[in-house]
Order: C-alpha cells, then structure tokens, then sequence
C-alpha cells in the first residue's frame, strides 16, 4: 500500500513539475501569464514567440505562456487556478471552452487579477477580449474564396474541430451567411467534427465525397481539418474538381497547396496575437483605455474596433488574417 | 486407467506410504499454526481430518498441496522429499486437492477444467506450449465417466459455472481422476449438498478409492465420516492429538478430542413448554413452482424444524416467511393480527429475523467491524434525541452481545473477517438476537460451523426459546432438527409430507421421509 | 429471467420455448450482438442511400478500424485476463512519434519491418512495466495504467517534441500507399484495401490460436476468472499479468506505426481519448468488463460496428452531434443485453 502512495506521488510530483517549465523572472514588477489551449503545438509555439518577445522588448514586465499538454478544458482550468494562488497580475488566456472558464474568470477578477482572452467573443467574465478580427467576416472571407473558386453554384460543406469549439463554429456560421445569398449554393451535413486529428477529418471527407459525389467546396475549422481533407481530395484525384479553404498552417499545409488539394489557407499570425495580447494586459495594468481606431503598432491591429462584450469587458478586433495559397506559403517559417 | 499405473489395486498399502509428513511446523507471524505434525497416508484407504476451526487443518492441506511452505519439517511423497516445491509439483506427484470452492475455474468449460493440469503438470507450469484439445478431450471424457456425468460434446464445452453444485462436484473430482491422483483431498465437500447427492458424491469416491486412491476428507460432519469409514485424524491447537477407527468413534470421544472438554449429546430440547398462546399461523400458502397450501403454526417458546430435499421447496418458504419471496395466496397471522410479506423492512418491523443461510453473501458485512454488523438491525433503536446513533449505546448493545454468545474477539472493533466460522455465524445471530424478535428464522444455522461453536448455537437457539421466542429451522442437518425442535415438518415436492414430533424420533425414520424411499 | 405469464395456450409455450432457446443459444455465442448491430446499421443506412453498397465504402470502414482493431486485440486479452488498460493510446503514441522522429533523424533508409520490429518491442516493454506494476505493486489495474498514460504522454510533449510533421520516413509513406487490390469508386477514384490490413487479420489470427490452442492463452482465462483458484491450479498468475499488458502494449506499438503510414504524417496528439471507444467496441463483442470472458470474433465485429457507426452516418445526413449518441445508445444497449444473458445463463 505504501509503495502505492509513492508511486502516485512520484508521478504528481513529475507532472507538476512538467507544468511549471519557464518560471517568471523574479525581479519583474508586473507578471502577465498567457495560457493556452495546449502546449507545443505548432500554432501555440508561435505564439509563445509572440509572448517572450513581449517580455524581453519590455523592461518590468515577465511575461510567460503555460497550458496543458492535452487540449482538455477541465486541466486547463485547473492551470488557472494554480495561478491564481500563485497571484499573478494579468491572465491572457487562451480558453479551450470558454464557458466552463466563466467562474474560475470571476474568482481571478476577483483577487484582483486583470483577465484578457482570445478567440472568446462570448465570455462574459473577462476585461478585454482580443479578437484577430470578427469571426463571422472571416467565415464570410472562406465562403467567399469558395464561392468564387465554385462559380457560386454547388455542394459545399464544413468542418469544426468541435460543436465545443466556439470560433469554429461562428466560422461556419459566418460562412453559411455569406452563402445565403446565392441560392445555387447547397450546404450539405455542416459542421463535421474533426475532433482536431486529420486522420478523423479525413475519414469524414472521403464518406461526405461518398455521400455528396457532386461536392465542391470544404470549409476548414480546426487548422488540421484542411490537412484531412487535401488527402482525401487528392487520393480521390478531385484536386481540380474541388474548392477547399480553412484556416492552416504554411508549413505543415504545404504539400497539399503544392499539389492543388487545398487551394487556399488563411490564418492570424499568432505571434502577433500572443504580442497584443500582452500589450492589451500591460495597458490595462496601467489603467489605459483602449478605444476604437487605437493603433497598437502591430500589423494587423492599427486600427482596431472596440466594441462592448457579453458582461461588463470590451471586445477588441482588429483585421489580422493572412491569406496563403500556392503561391506564398514559403514566405512563413511555420 | 489408475489400474495400469497400480496393478495392485487397494493392496497398495506397502511399507513405504504414499504420503507422510514429518513433524511439520507453520508459523504465521506470531501465530504458531502448525505444532509439530506428522502423519502417513496409505493408498486405497480413507482419512477424516478433524477438528474445530482454526486448528491448523486447512494449513495443514495447503502445505501437503504446496500452496503454502511450511517453516520446518518434511513433506515426502512416496518417499521423495517434496517440501515446499509449490502446486505443480505436488499436482504432478499426485495430490489433488478439491477446496471448499472445489477449485473450479467457473468462465472455463468442463473438459479444460478437468484436462488442463495434466498438461500444465506436463510443461511444469510453463505457460508457453500448444494445447494439445484432443487430448484434453479424451482425458476429460475418460474422467467423466468414472464419476458418471455424461461425456457428449455439448456438456464437454459448457462452462462450469452453469452447472449446479452437485454437478460441480463430480466435475471436480474428475479432476483428481483425470490427473490419477494417489491422493484426493476433499475440503468439506458436502457442505451445500442435499442427502441424496451426499450419497451419490460417496458412491463416486469409493469408486476412486477402490482403484487405489487415498482420499482425505476435512469436515464437521461425524455421522457422514462414520458412514463412509476410515481413519479419524483429530486435530486440536496445531496437533495431531487423535487417531482412531472413525466408525467406531462415538461423538462423545471425537468432540472431547477436539475441544478438550466434554460436549453435550442428545437433545438440547430437554423442557415441553406449557401450551402457549400461537405466535405464527399459516394457512394456505402458496407460491408457483415453489410450494402449495402450506399450513403450520408455531407457538411462542416452540422450535419448529423444516426439512427436505433442496427443491422441495423448503427454501423458498423460508423466503416468504422473511418477506424475500412474496406469495401469491394464502394468509400469515403474526400474533393475532396479519402479516404484510411484501418486503423485508415490513417483516423486520412486526418483529421476524431471518438469518440467511450463505452468511458471507446475504448477511455479514466483512469489512465491518463486529460492533457495526451487530448494531445495524437496531439503529432505530440506538437514536439519542437528535436522531443520531448514540455511540455508547451502540457499543454497549455491541458488548452485551459478545458476552451474551460467548463470540471469541479481540474486541468489537475488529472487523468481522477476522473471526472463525462459528464466530461469524454467532454475531450474525447475534445481530438478530438484539433486535429482540418475536420470530426467528434460521436457515442452516450451523453450516460450515465446528462442533464446539454448533454447541454454544443451540444453547443459543434453547435460551431463546425458553424465553418465549417462536423459533423456525430450517436444514438438511437432521440431527440438529433433531436434537433442537419441538416439531419437525418434512416437505416434499412443495407440499408438507409429513409432520413429527422431534421427541423419540430416530434419523433413519426422518431421512427416509425426506428423500422419499 | 423472463418475466412472461405462464402460457394460456399451446401457441405461447412454443413461442416462449423459442425465445428461451434463443437466449440460451446467444449465451453461447455472444459475437452475435455486434453481428445482430452491424446488419441492422448496414440494411438501414443501405436502404436510405444507395451509396452505401459499394466496394470501395467497404475497404474504407475496414482500412479505419485497422488501428481500433489492433488496440482491441490487446484489450481483449487484458481484459480476459481480468486486468483493464487505459494506456495503450499512450503508447501507441509514444512509439510512433518516437520511432518516426528516430528513423527520419538517424537511420532514414531503415526499412518498414526492422520499423514494425522495433515499434513492437518498444510497446511490449512499455506494456510489460504496466503490468509489472499490476502485479508485483498489487495496484489496481485501471488506476496503474491511467498513471502511465499521463506519464507517457506528458513525457512525449515534454521531451521529446509537439510539433506535428509531414515528412515521415520514405519506407513508411511508401507501405501505407501500397494496396492489396483496389477498387473504383463513383467519380472514377481508385479506394484501395491497404496491405496494412493484412497485419490486423495476421494479429487476430494469432490472437485467436493463442487464446484457443495454447496454455497461456487458457491461462488467460484462467487467471481472469478466479486468480485466487488459478494460483492454487499452479498457473503463474503474475506472468500471465505481465505477459498480458506486453502483447497489448506490442500491439499497440504496431498500431501507432500504422497510424504514421496511414495518416502520412506525425502528430503526437493523435489517438488521445480514443480509448474508450476501443473499451466499448471490445465489451460489444461480448467480453466482461470483469473479466474472463471475450472472443476475438466478438472482438473483431465490435471494432467494426463501431467504426461503421462512426463513419457511414453522413452517407444518411445524420448530424455530427447524434452520431455519438447513436454510439451511446448501441453500447448502453450491449450492457443491458449482456446483463441479461448473464442472469439467464445461470439458471
């Protein structure tokens, strides 16, 4: 039974430990730690660039970013409750889902911690709410790559990494508006979840290509669904046939814009977004208002719209988005 | 196939025995379990090991089947030193030993059951070898017709655990033949058996043993190990301190070996109590495919037995009566006024206690300590004002019980799977007695219970008795009916055959009325 | 226990009769529930869109329950053994990215059986600690392996790498393109059976001669119906523990090396929560969550049913949200019918 214990212990304390990899330096005046979906993949990576660089560019503020190592609401949670005690100034959170962050929001707030999220338009317990842009203009900008590559007639569908997914879900709902307005557009089985494995969403593409044989175009959620589906377009040898558009990532989508199964990518540098995020935090320490038409010196966000959120914070946009296709993938180093 | 390998048959006792033990000691902890142990074992012959629980018999068995090492002395078979070299080796020098569970693999079927060790015995325990099925067929064919099962196919290939007991049994010492064992230890093999398949099960090992088996017996049951024959080997505090002709024996001179002191024989029931008020009237109760029209009364201070075959629907009678088993017609008068059998609670609130036969499935909480399981009946009872259980009141009730049924603890807080079988089964009477009932219910109260614990029940049940409580046994064990009831009720096929008062009777009469001859 | 009033006339016995054969006979032959499911799914999905009927859907549900179906194996065999194991997703993981990382950076020429050799061993050490764990620690199994799969995972994205890449060693791109025959599917696309398919019969085969031809394999089930009488027969309960989280965690090592050929990329998030749809697809298949029960045929036809459940409800327009509650209701659905047989076998 004791040896049991130990075991438990030993493999808590090694997890523990793996959580509190990069510490704040201790001579900052200000903490502000960003907490992400889950660590190490490729979109946060960048964005942990986007953070550090923020700290170092910035004398008296640490910056650092955490999250879990699987993308889990229920851990991420607990991350932040972990930093909470730790009495950090400013949370930049990622949320996974954000209503199950609503209260562990509240409490922050409550001690006194300044809370900004991202890609969380809905969550009513944060002060400011970054978004790269509004989510419906950039499910419109898919839908209107896909209506144009199509002709505006046809089968199309999309993707989400889940229903839970928020953004994903306003994406498809953006593009499905846009839509609406040529009736020769036939949205078929919406919304497929991807549940974020390629595999999966492959799976998924080629049983809608099986179901929908006169399909055209694929919407992306989640920026593995475009990698699944350009594998299934191109074993079905539908490269020219077929429209797909989401949001991707240059590097790892490479392949699949080379041979023409994806035709076109677009996504937020989340560098930039990981940066503003901290300026965000670094200004509302200093009890600086952001207003409408504020230019915050990143590309993208010269000139942002700020408009009030769902509770008591505002929303912040700006009009980040990058489009990749063929053409320029190579530019990007990630 | 045992005749190949022992040409002489039951002449095989020679100088040399087939089993023999010398001076074997165990020590468990501080407990010394094993005090110096030596005894022989003759082919062809049998043996009845004997004494109260936790003398040192099953440790004694588990170190003759290498499943447990013993801390000094010696195990040799047919004169080679076996000592503590585990259960394959004792398997393959010819030892099978048929537990109380009888060692069944229950999700297997009956031929892997009975065909499996030779040839795991063969590889020596190595796991990584084909099986060889035909073989395994035809081992397991041979062996189920020495014990009389039947050896087609689809009986071969079903899984043992829906067989009935009796059946299990059989295929359990189609293990032993299977494996031509020269010694079948058989752990209290007629414990949940009716009589008529305690005769048959006797038939098939005489059968083992005229080929040259040895058969060694535990058990508690004198009268069955007089009929069989043998050798008694009597155990007391980790000796072997008694051996003797167990035809011969008188229980008198076996139970005084094995407690060390004098026990009572006869009957228990010495007083006819005065004709008192009735307490239980039953009319007409029936319950499908159970039993018919039953009628019978208990008055308060009488002890009525219930017998019969195990389908003969006494069973499902004691049920209804502890409101387990609903009946469909019929009425149960409880002290003048009627008896709402619907559920358990409601039979617990006008005052019955069942104290079910499997006391490790349906009654005792093991985990528990003595003091809870005894408590839990009364906790209504135990209530100071504000609706919580009084501490000291429980551990009083608790206390008074200890003493009340001699229970042999350390203390009421230890957990009840640290007692013996006897002690078990008192503190789940015990439970029952606190609650003060009107009617106890006991179904096979002594089952698995060593002589010396049997004796301090029935004063147990007496003393109740006398102090007004109607009493209802029901059992297979015919002496004790007969040694405690005012009446006895002998049910057959659901109906009550025949009804005797317990004062002159003798147990060929009522066995007879049981099984029906 | 069927609950049916006893018969007026002769017609209601003879029905009663046949339906208690039925559940006797169904006892017996459990595999007959996903059997039962799978024909249902196939006649109603084939009967609302015709599409369904083609060769090539057929070679896709089997190419996607080649990876369940290998977990499912080694599921199978813990569970018969009475044990239960969360961590092979883990696993599978672990070795995939692992091993895919090791050849493209050292030995990028290495073939693909020295590659399935090396997965193999790799999850049959790391299933062997599992094991080892479960049966010298004494630990429950489900706790013991839940502890392992936060470890191994939390090891993978902390030291050895996230990111997910593309170029995935030549010798493995190449073995998930190869097929054994293919097919043409509407629209002129050639679907092909890939060749990985074959090591999913290969693995049920030999699963299945183990469990039936050898002592290990009775031991098995052996030890996962009563341990204590199993240790008492002579079988080396521990080894056949040990022995049982290894051939799980060597399956599963195999599956994550089809998982990279497959997918033609590594992801080490992938396969994560997948294992209770693996759980679930080996319990339809008949085997006890307690242990000591399961057929590799039962075991087999769950995978498929699950996979057939998770993929061809699109081919009817069933939205993405009620496909798993389909799942939900075919697995509550299996419990109930189990339970059922349960009770009526015994009497």
């Amino acid at each position: 039974m004791l040896k049991n214990n130990n075991l438990l212990l030993a493999s808590f304390v090694a997890s523990v430990a793996m959580l509190g990899t990069g510490a704040a330096t201790a001579q900052d005046d200000k903490e502000v730690v960003t907490v992400v979906k889950v660590t190490g993949e490729n979109w946060f990576t960048r964005m942990e660039e986007g953070v550090t660089l923020y700290g170092e560019e910035h004398d008296g503020i640490g910056t650092r970013q955490v999250g879990p190592a699987r993308a889990d609401a229920a851990q991420q949670a607990a991350i932040i409750e972990d930093l909470i005690s730790q009495e950090v100034d400013a949370l930049a959170i990622v949320p996974m889902d954000p209503s199950t962050l609503e209260g562990v929001l509240r409490r922050a707030m409550g001690r006194g911690i300044a809370v900004i999220t991202h890609e969380a338009d809905s969550l009513q317990n944060t002060q400011l709410n970054l978004e790269a842009f509004d989510n419906a203009e950039f499910g419109a900008h898919f839908a209107e790559d896909i209506a144009e590559c199509m002709g505006h007639e046809g089968q199309w569908t999309s993707f989400v990494g889940s229903l839970g997914s928020l953004t994903h879900v306003q994406w498809a709902d953006g593009g499905e508006e846009y839509m609406a307005q040529f009736p020769e557009m036939e949205l078929v089985s919406p919304k497929n979840e991807s549940f974020n494995d390629a595999n999966r969403a492959y799976e998924l593409a080629k049983e809608i290509l099986r179901a929908y044989p006169d399909i055209k175009g694929f919407q992306g959620g989640s920026a593995i669904d475009v990698i699944g589906i350009g594998r299934a377009v191109e074993e079905a040898g539908l490269e020219d046939e077929t429209c797909v558009y989401g949001l991707g990532l240059p590097q790892d989508t490479s392949a699949y814009l080379e041979s023409g199964a994806v035709d076109g990518i677009a996504f937020w540098d989340p560098k930039d977004a990981g940066y503003v995020m901290n300026i965000l935090a670094d200004k509302f320490l200093n009890g600086e208002e952001i207003k409408t038409g504020d230019d915050l010196g990143v590309s993208g966000y010269e000139d942002v719209t700020v408009t009030d959120g769902p509770g008591e914070g505002k929303i912040v946009r700006g009009q980040a988005w990058v489009d990749v296709d063929a053409s320029n993938w190579s530019d990007y180093p990630f | 196939m045992l005749d190949s390998e022992h040409p002489q048959g039951t002449q095989a006792a020679t100088a040399s025995p087939f089993l023999e033990t010398r001076s074997l000691h165990k020590h468990y902890g501080g407990v010394h379990a094993l005090k110096g142990v030596s005894l022989r074992i003759e082919r062809g012959r049998f043996y009845h090991l004997l004494g109260e629980n936790g003398c040192g018999k099953s440790t004694l068995i588990k170190i003759i089947s290498g499943a447990q090492s013993s801390s000094a002395g010696q195990v040799l078979i047919q004169g080679r030193d076996m000592t503590g070299l585990g259960p394959i080796a004792a398997l393959g020098a010819g030892i099978e030993t048929v537990y109380q569970d009888l060692s069944l693999l229950p999700n297997l079927s009956v031929a892997e059951n009975i065909g499996l060790s030779e040839q795991l015995v063969e590889w020596s325990g190595k796991l990584f070898h084909r099986l060889d099925l035909s073989r395994l067929r035809d081992s397991a064919c041979r062996a189920l017709e020495v014990v009389g099962l039947p050896t087609e196919r689809a009986f071969l290939s079903r899984q043992v655990e829906t067989l009935p007991l009796a059946s299990r049994q059989l295929v359990a010492i189609a293990r032993a033949v299977a494996s031509e064992a020269g010694l079948v230890i058989m752990d209290e093999p007629t414990t949940s058996l009716t009589r008529r398949e305690v005769d048959n099960l006797i038939r098939v090992i005489r059968r083992l043993q005229s080929e040259g088996a040895a058969v060694l017996f535990v058990t508690h049951k004198l009268d069955e190990a007089r009929d069989i024959g043998g050798v008694g080997l009597v155990m007391r505090d980790g000796e072997l301190v008694h051996e003797c002709d167990v035809s011969k024996a008188t229980n008198a001179e076996i139970g005084y070996w094995m407690t060390g002191r004098e026990l009572q024989q006869g009957r228990y029931r010495d007083m006819q109590p005065e004709k008192l008020p009735p307490l239980l009237e039953v009319k007409g109760l029936s319950l499908k495919k159970a039993y018919e029209e039953i009628d019978l009364s208990i008055a308060q201070g009488e002890i009525l037995g219930v017998t019969g075959l195990a389908d003969s629907g006494r069973n499902e009678l004691a049920m209804t009566l502890a409101g387990l088993a609903p009946a469909k017609t019929g009425s149960v008068v409880l002290g003048g006024n009627a008896l709402d059998l619907s559920a358990p609670d409601r039979v617990i609130r006008e005052g019955v206690a069942y104290v079910p036969e499997d006391r490790l499935a349906e009654g005792l909480f093991l985990e528990k300590t003595i003091s809870e399981n005894i408590t839990m009946s009364i906790l209504d009872r135990l209530r100071s004002g504000f609706g919580l259980v009084s501490r000291s009141r429980a551990r009083q009730a608790a206390q008074n019980t200890l003493e009340d049924l001699q229970i042999v603890a350390e203390d009421i807080h230890a957990p009840v799977s640290s007692l013996s079988g006897g002690n078990q089964q008192r503190v789940l009477i015990g439970r029952w007695l606190a609650a003060e009932p009107r009617l106890l219910i006991l179904h096979g109260p002594t089952v698995g219970v060593d002589v010396g614990s049997k004796e301090i029940i029935f004063r147990i049940i007496q003393s109740q008795a006398d102090k007004g409580m109607g009493v209802l046994i029901v059992s297979d064990d015919l002496p004790e009916l007969l040694q405690n009831c005012d009446k006895i009720l002998v049910m057959r096929n659901g109906r009550i055959y025949q009804t005797y008062e317990a004062e002159g009777l003798d147990e060929h009469t009522l066995y007879s009325a049981v099984v029906g001859d | 226990m069927i609950t049916i009033e006893s018969s007026h006339n002769n017609l209601d016995g003879v029905a009663q009769k046949v339906l208690r054969n039925f559940w006797v006979w169904s006892a017996h032959h459990p595999a007959i529930f996903p059997l039962f499911l799978i024909v249902v799914t196939c006649l109603s999905v084939g009967a609302i869109n015709a599409d369904f009927w083609q060769l090539s859907n057929l070679f896709d549900i089997l190419r996607a329950s080649v990876v369940r179906g290998l977990f499912a194996l080694g599921v199978l065999v813990v569970l018969a053994s009475g044990g239960l194991d969360v961590s092979f997703t883990a696993i599978a993981a672990f070795v995939m990215y692992t091993l895919t990382l090791f050849v493209v950076n050292v030995v990028p020429d290495l073939g693909i059986v020295p590659i399935f050799g090396i997965a193999g061993i790799m999850g049959a050490g790391l299933g062997a600690l599992n094991g080892l764990l479960v049966s010298y620690l004494r630990a429950p199994a489900l706790i013991v392996t839940i502890g392992t799969q936060y470890m191994l995972r939390g090891f993978l994205l902390t030291f050895i790498g996230t990111a997910l890449f593309m170029n995935i060693p030549s010798a493995m791109d190449a073995f998930g393109r190869l097929n054994i025959i293919t097919a043409t599917a509407a629209r002129g696309s050639e679907i092909g059976l890939p060749v990985y398919f074959l090591i999913l019969i290969l693995a049920a085969t030999v699963t299945w001669w183990m469990l039936k031809h050898t002592l290990i394999g009775r031991a098995i089930f052996a030890v996962g119906g009563k341990p204590d009488v199993a240790e008492r027969l002579g079988y080396r309960v521990k080894s056949v523990r040990v022995f049982v989280f290894a051939y799980a965690g060597l399956l599963a090592g195999v599956a994550g090396v089809i998982h990279v050929t497959a997918n033609r990329l590594a992801n080490p998030f992938d396969l994560a929560g997948t294992e209770l749809a693996v759980i679930a697809a080996v319990v339809l298949g008949g085997a006890r969550i307690t242990g000591g029960m399961g057929s590799v045929v039962g075991t087999m036809l769950g995978v498929v049913l699950i996979t057939l459940v998770s993929n061809v409800l699109i081919l009817v327009g069933i939205p993405s949200a009620w496909q798993t509650a389909i799942l939900g209701a075919f697995i509550l659905f299996a419990g109930l019918f189990f339970s059922q047989l349960d009770r009526l076998a015994m009497r």
